[in-house]
């Protein structure tokens, strides 16, 4: 106790150096917090997008249709949706059948994936209603119609109003094929999806690939990301409580294995940046925590000359660069978190693209997301590298010679 | 009961480009409860005897032995272990640490020897009335003067009945009349508690106190004269 009150006395001798330490630190560790929490943030924002445009939160599909995608794993979706649509986190969920196909235009032929959906349940869980931009979305029971792709459509050289053939694969073997009517063009910004995707009514694509009334998978879209562990769990368990072992659910990671990487390599190489910077400023704190011990070595030959077995002088003299490094901390914590709270709740708006952002159904506001992740990183970081600093006067303390310190004035 | 023995001590350094010959072949034995002086001019050895002594520094050659343990050779923990337990220091410039009270300066070496904080405030505060600096107790140092700093010292120096109490010029930055006080006290403590005092010195005064005077001249005992009687 005495041991601490000392060192914590210690670091009162130079009030503004300690102030200006525990204020770098404190700086450091703050914008540590705010950085991450906004990184964390653009994540949740971007699979909110992503989710919309592509998989939802969750899927429920036949077991054995992942990774292969085959048609004839298809699931009978009969009590799902309804079971589903119950449950409290879930926003919407859509049956799908996820196909690929020929499609022609006069002379022009092109490879297309075919997105069979039920307009309606499509809107609770997709975009796909607000990016069409010529024509107008699939009506409830247009079983005739379809929406490409606006570069699909630019290369087919087809317009709204225009008939298209479709030639493909059926789930049993058999030819799929069908004649549909151009009944808009959607463009979702996402260059695969507009060059090659068309959607077409879910009955028609069931009824032409030999579907059966099955489908590929039913998205689900949750209220948000951070309860999609728990939904995952509780549609499960529906599905258990239905008797439907052959169903399996997914969520988006296994279904888009890249945006999860590509995530956690933005993360990580986030982190490598957060870590250079805190170094940078660690440099400053090891001046300053070396100066604190240049200027006391002769007290220091003093506690050897009384006694004080020297590991336990270097603890000492490391004890006092926690205490700065905590209060550093709590400096911190105090400034950076209402900051990044603030920014939680109401979000920054970075103002880029805003017409190109709000044209794909995104936005260009984002909300930093205050994790325990977040305060695992940004105070691991800055203690690592703080407390690493710290150890070379501790060191160096440890290795006094007495005589030669008493020496030093 | 010998405390300190000394046996062909020598040390030699180098300071610049110069080689020093601080002790050359010291013999020296130093018993219990005694009072000693040792003097001689600037560069004669003094510290460095004190210093060697204390396992502050280490000889170049020679042995000592310091209550039956032969020091030479012991590793730092071990040397400051040996200090802790057995040797009290007193600094011409005080040395207490500024941002503890006088109370906690005298707690200090209690602390590290591991006595319990009841007890070591207890003996704290009986030692510091001791050397007469009763209502001071909370006082940092900065705001004492310097014969109560130096009285803080030697409270510190003793509360923990070392079996011996090394000075290095304590009279140096002391007015008389301070210092004779000072001296007063020790030569008291010696009586009282048969604490062997060893000073290093070129204070007459201090000189006049002691009950045996080594003169050391050019890192040699150039005398070694018994003065009992003397002093006070």
């Amino acid at each position: 106790m005495m041991l601490l009150k000392t060192a914590w006395r210690n670091i009162g001798r130079n009030k503004r150096r300690s102030v200006l330490s525990a204020l770098a630190i404190g700086f450091a560790f703050g914008l540590l917090v705010f950085s991450m929490a906004l990184q964390r943030g653009s994540y949740v924002d971007m699979i909110q997008n992503t989710v919309r445009v592509h998989t939802g939160h969750l899927q429920i599909q036949q077991a054995g249709h992942f990774p292969e995608r085959l048609l004839s794993e298809k699931l009978d979706p009969a009590g799902i949706l309804e079971a589903v649509d119950k449950l409290p986190r879930v926003v919407g969920a859509a049956p799908r059948v996820m196909t690929a196909a020929l499609v022609s235009k006069g002379e022009h032929t092109f490879g297309a994936a075919v997105f069979g959906i039920d307009p309606e349940r499509e809107k609770t869980v997709s975009t796909l209603a607000s990016v069409v931009r010529e024509g107008a979305f699939l009506a409830p029971d247009d079983r005739e119609g379809v929406l490409l792709g606006t570069t699909l459509a630019k290369n087919l050289g087809a317009a709204v109003g225009d008939e298209i053939v479709f030639i493909g694969q059926g789930a049993d073997g058999s030819m799929a094929a069908g004649k549909l009517i151009v009944r808009g063009l959607f463009k979702m910004g996402m260059g695969d999806l507009d060059r090659a995707a068309m959607a077409v009514h879910l009955a028609t694509v069931q009824k032409a690939f030999s579907m059966e009334g099955g489908v590929t998978e039913i998205a689900v879209l949750l209220d948000s990301e951070r309860m999609r562990p728990e939904a995952e769990r509780e549609v499960r368990a529906k599905l258990d409580g239905m008797g439907r072992k052959d169903a399996v659910v997914l969520g988006w990671p296994t279904l888009m294995p890249g945006v999860e990487q590509g995530i956690r390599v933005d993360w990580n190489s986030g982190l490598i940046m957060y870590a250079a910077l805190v170094l940078v400023v660690g440099f400053g704190i090891a001046n300053t925590f070396l100066m604190a011990y240049m200027e006391r070595i002769h007290e220091l030959g003093v506690l050897l000359a009384l006694g004080m077995p020297p590991r336990r002088l270097s603890r000492m003299v490391y004890l006092e660069s926690v205490l700065l490094v905590g209060l550093g901390i709590l400096v911190g914590l105090a400034g950076g978190v209402p900051i990044t709270y603030y920014y939680q709740v109401n979000g920054i708006d970075f103002g880029i693209n805003e017409e190109l952002t709000a044209k794909y159904g995104m936005s260009s506001v984002i909300h930093a997301q205050l994790e325990p992740l977040v305060f695992a990183w940004a105070g691991g970081i800055v203690l690592a590298i703080s407390l690493a600093v710290a150890l070379y006067p501790a060191l160096k303390a440890a290795r006094i010679k007495p005589v030669e310190a008493l020496r030093h004035t | 009961m010998t405390i300190v023995e000394t046996k062909g001590v020598t040390k030699d350094y180098r300071e610049g480009r110069t080689d020093v010959h601080a002790l050359r072949g010291v013999d020296l034995k130093i018993g219990e409860g005694e009072f000693i002086a040792v003097a001689g001019p600037s560069g004669s050895g003094k510290t460095t005897l004190l210093n060697i002594v204390s396992g502050l520094d280490s000889a170049t050659a020679g042995e000592v032995r310091v209550d039956g343990e032969e020091i030479s050779g012991m590793r730092p923990a071990a040397l400051s272990g040996l200090r802790l337990r057995k040797i009290g220091f007193v600094f011409q410039s005080y040395n207490l640490i500024p941002v503890l009270t006088a109370r906690e300066n005298v707690e200090f070496t209690m602390l590290l020897q591991g006595v319990p904080a009841g007890e070591r405030r207890k003996r704290a505060l009986e030692m510091l009335r001791h050397v007469g600096l009763e209502g001071l107790e909370n006082r940092r140092p900065p705001t004492l003067s310097g014969g109560q700093q130096q009285r803080v010292a030697v409270a510190r120096a003793i509360v923990t009945r070392p079996r011996l109490v090394l000075a290095d010029e304590p009279t140096a930055n002391l007015d008389s009349e301070t210092g004779a006080k000072l001296l007063d006290l020790m030569r008291e403590l010696n009586r009282e508690e048969n604490m062997t005092f060893v000073f290093s010195t070129h204070d007459p005064m201090v000189m006049d106190y002691s009950r045996r005077l080594i003169r050391l001249h050019d890192g040699q005992v150039a005398s070694d004269e018994r003065r009992e009687g003397e002093g006070g």
